[in-house]
């Protein structure tokens, strides 16, 4: 006997190969395997009711994002589906085939970098048919619940080749930075915004004259020299035929004196409202009759501002007109309106257009066909024609002189515009086409009305009207200089307060907090078009 | 955020294909205890490593999952798993502690899952020796009446209280009540009888207070068994039915890999 049993143990059955006493004759043993059975039939029924929903949601592991809420209840909208024999062939890239997506058919756009050389660690995928190195999922991480963002990544995501570029991409092909650890920090190697760093270099060339804080001065006048302030008076006189066009700068009970006062909304209007289509102006009359609400396409949602338009606001306070002139032989020839948009050359057959017209008709008093007039009276008739129509088109491209009455009221070309060129023959000189962004910084988005808290000045340098009285601009200067800077503050602004630290701007008020991640400011796929956003042809899936 | 290893990146996967081979090694311990007559390795040192990968499949299984439930079959598939991870350490527990308590507490404890049977054989004892000590049947002709020890009163009263007391106790234990429950009672109780009967009869009634204590022995002893092994009717069942969702659970993850 076993020295460490009991005794009693002598007293019980010895084994003689009959399992039954040692397991189901044992009231344990029997609610166990009772227990097991209940357990797996529990366990078989509740998997045959998902069998028979025929729904993939038990089986997902985490719900997908809202975005994709209609694709939850059915893996195979976006993972390929594997079959038995395929499971041997890529056993060893696992991820590869999980990550193998249908995201292209309903995703369309370019690859992030073409020629980015992908981290091994990130299998390919095909895209548009095509193997490519990227692939969807290794920034998009789906099944991570209904709220969480697939576009708002970690840095990690980016910086995990940013952060050392030359490994990632082919040598000397790349336009970027090559190490960006972060935003927030100056030493994580965020350079200057690119358009500010090129400008340093090279001005750029917005081939317009315009002054901001001239404009933003009350009066938008020249107090030293000149030209006094511009009153609701003369925007009337202007404006004859537009009763509304003041109204749009003053209340109903303003003095007739009152000096305009134009405010940044007074042009710039967000992308989510609709640019100025009361009034008469050629904009709105190359709508009428049509229905404006479905030519003009939805609204955003107040990122950016619309591009500024002549027609919607510049032509109230600049209408376009030919100067009212007397030719030699004493013709007399009344200032018309002009058609905007028009090259020099193209500007003289407008003006001999409207000129002759204005001679045939009634007001003209020359109606040659009744006096029977010769063809040596017809030739001397055509010659007042072409005099004046030079001597208008000399007017109107001519170096002006701001300070000049005429300036507004006459509605000269070259007041605003920059001409390329400096032939004594107008005809030959071209007006420069105005190359001013409506979004500057485009490898970047931003949203004006989320900043709507500030404002404009504080990011806008030099687009603050003169101090009260002291509006004295130089005519010589004021178009130069300052003024044809990008009137955008550096990146350094934008980490007083997007940073994960305590920071104190300009009045010591604490600032920081706001969040800084590389998908919060730039966006990809195509990117680079700020304006190209989902549903545009570039970003459509390919045509099967 | 913090980017953790994904159940579908070949570490993931490798860990999951990892942390299947160890569960269903896990679960063939069972089978290797109802074939104990095979020779497939001691089962001893079977539970050895049924607790050592039991606790190394733990870590496993949630890197695998990436630290997130998921769906509705992997997230029941995780609860049970954790589940029975919960129960297997409290088994564990158990089995450091109630053993040696076992030793202590019961000096005659016998196989536990014998004591029924065991029992029969003491009540059919416990008859034969009252037989032994009181006349029979006055009509048997077996002289072994002759002999008896115990006669008059004495005899009468023997033999009711192993017919109403003894025996039912035997029979039942604690299921009834019975002052040989305490084991002060029943020292009272056969000290009377002791008292009554003549000395030469000590020595069979010793024995029958012995059987009386070895029953209540047994009883806490099937107490402590119940104590000591309960923990498996949760912990095996839940271990089957997290094993029929893990297959389910592999079989969609490998179809949409």
């Amino acid at each position: 006997m076993n020295p460490n049993h009991s005794p009693s143990r002598e007293r019980v059955e010895r084994y003689a190969g009959r399992l039954r006493r040692y397991f189901l004759d044992n009231p344990l043993e029997r609610r166990k395997v009772f227990y097991t059975l209940l357990a797996v039939c529990s366990a078989t029924i509740l998997l045959g009711i998902f069998a028979l929903t025929r729904s993939d949601r038990p089986y997902s592991h985490g719900p997908v994002a809202g975005v994709h809420t209609s694709f939850d209840a059915n893996c195979e909208a976006c993972h390929k589906p594997q079959s038995i024999g395929s499971v041997g062939v890529s056993a060893f890239n696992p991820q590869s085939r999980w990550l193998d997506l249908e995201c292209q058919t309903c995703h369309g756009g370019p690859d992030h970098h073409r020629d980015a050389k992908w981290p091994t660690d990130w299998p390919s995928q095909e895209i548009n048919g095509k193997p490519t190195d990227a692939q969807c999922a290794a920034c998009h991480h789906d099944h991570n619940g209904k709220d969480f963002s697939l576009v708002r990544l970690d840095d990690a995501h980016c910086t995990k080749c940013h952060a050392d570029l030359a490994n990632y991409h082919k040598a000397g092909s790349s336009q970027f930075v090559m190490k960006v650890k972060n935003f927030y920090d100056p030493a994580g190697g965020h350079p200057e915004f690119k358009k500010l760093d090129a400008e340093k270099q090279k001005p750029h060339e917005r081939g317009l004259k315009f002054s901001h804080a001239h404009h933003m001065t009350e009066g938008v006048g020249y107090l030293a020299a000149g030209r006094g302030k511009m009153t609701k008076k003369d925007l009337v006189a202007l404006n004859k035929d537009d009763p509304t066009a003041a109204s749009r700068y003053f209340g109903k009970d303003a003095a007739a004196d009152a000096a305009v006062q134009l405010r940044c909304s007074s042009c710039h209007q967000l992308d989510a409202g609709r640019m100025n289509l009361d009034g008469k102006s050629s904009l709105v009359a190359s709508l009428a009759g049509d229905p404006k609400a479905s030519i003009l396409p939805p609204r955003a949602e107040g990122a950016y501002y619309l591009p500024i338009n002549y027609e919607a606001h510049c032509q109230t306070c600049h209408p376009l007109k030919s100067p009212a002139l007397t030719s030699d032989a004493g013709q007399e020839f009344p200032a018309f309106d002009l058609p905007h948009r028009k090259q020099p050359k193209e500007m003289k057959e407008v003006l001999r257009a409207r000129y002759s017209g204005y001679l045939l008709s009634e007001k003209g008093k020359l109606d040659l066909l009744n006096k029977n007039a010769g063809d040596e009276e017809t030739l001397k008739v055509g010659q007042q024609l072409e005099q004046a129509v030079n001597k208008s088109l000399g007017k109107l491209f001519a170096s002006v002189n701001p300070n000049a009455k005429n300036a507004i009221s006459g509605g000269t070309c070259t007041e605003c515009h920059m001409t390329a060129g400096n032939d004594p023959n107008v005809e030959k000189v071209t007006v420069v086409s105005p190359a001013i962004p409506t979004v500057w910084f485009e490898h970047s988005k931003f949203n004006h009305i989320s900043h709507r808290s500030y404002s404009c000045i504080d990011c806008h340098p030099n687009t603050a009207p003169a101090p009260q009285g002291k509006a004295t601009f130089d005519a010589a200067k004021i178009y130069t200089g300052d003024d044809q800077k990008i009137n955008i503050l550096g990146v350094e602004s934008c980490r007083v307060c997007h940073t994960p630290n305590t920071t104190r701007d300009v009045h010591g008020v604490g600032m920081g907090g706001v969040r800084s991640n590389c998908t919060d400011c730039h966006r990809y796929h195509n990117g680079d078009n700020p304006f190209q956003g989902r549903g545009a042809e570039l970003r459509d899936p390919p045509k099967k | 955020m913090v980017s953790y290893p994904r159940a579908s990146s070949w570490f993931g996967v490798l860990t999951g294909l990892v942390g299947a081979a160890i569960i269903f090694f896990e679960i063939a311990l069972w089978g290797r205890k109802r074939r104990r007559g095979q020779r497939w390795g001691p089962t001893k040192l079977w539970l050895w490593w049924h607790i050592v990968l039991g606790w190394a499949v733990l870590p496993v299984i949630v890197v695998h999952s990436g630290f997130a439930w998921g769906g509705m079959v992997s997230a029941t598939t995780m609860i049970l798993f954790l589940l029975v991870i919960a129960s297997g350490i409290y088994g564990l527990l158990l089995q450091q502690w109630i053993p040696q308590r076992l030793l202590e507490l019961i000096p005659d404890e016998t196989v536990a899952t014998q004591i029924d049977y065991a029992i029969e054989k003491h009540r059919t004892e416990a008859r034969l020796i009252v037989e032994e000590l009181v006349p029979r049947d006055p009509n048997d002709p077996s002289p072994v009446w002759m002999r008896a020890i115990v006669t008059g009163v004495p005899a009468l009263r023997l033999q009711e209280f192993r017919e109403n007391t003894l025996d039912p106790y035997l029979n039942f234990g604690r299921k009834m009540k019975s002052p040989l429950n305490s084991r002060q009672e029943s020292s009272v109780l056969f000290n009377r009888l002791r008292a009554e009967l003549p000395e030469n009869a000590h020595v069979s009634l010793a024995k029958l207070e012995r059987l009386a204590d070895l029953r209540r022995q047994w009883d806490d002893h099937a107490r402590l068994h119940a104590f000591l092994h309960g923990w498996l009717l949760f912990h095996a069942p839940i271990s089957v039915a997290m094993a029929i969702f893990m297959v389910f659970h592999a079989i969609k993850a490998l179809k949409y890999w």
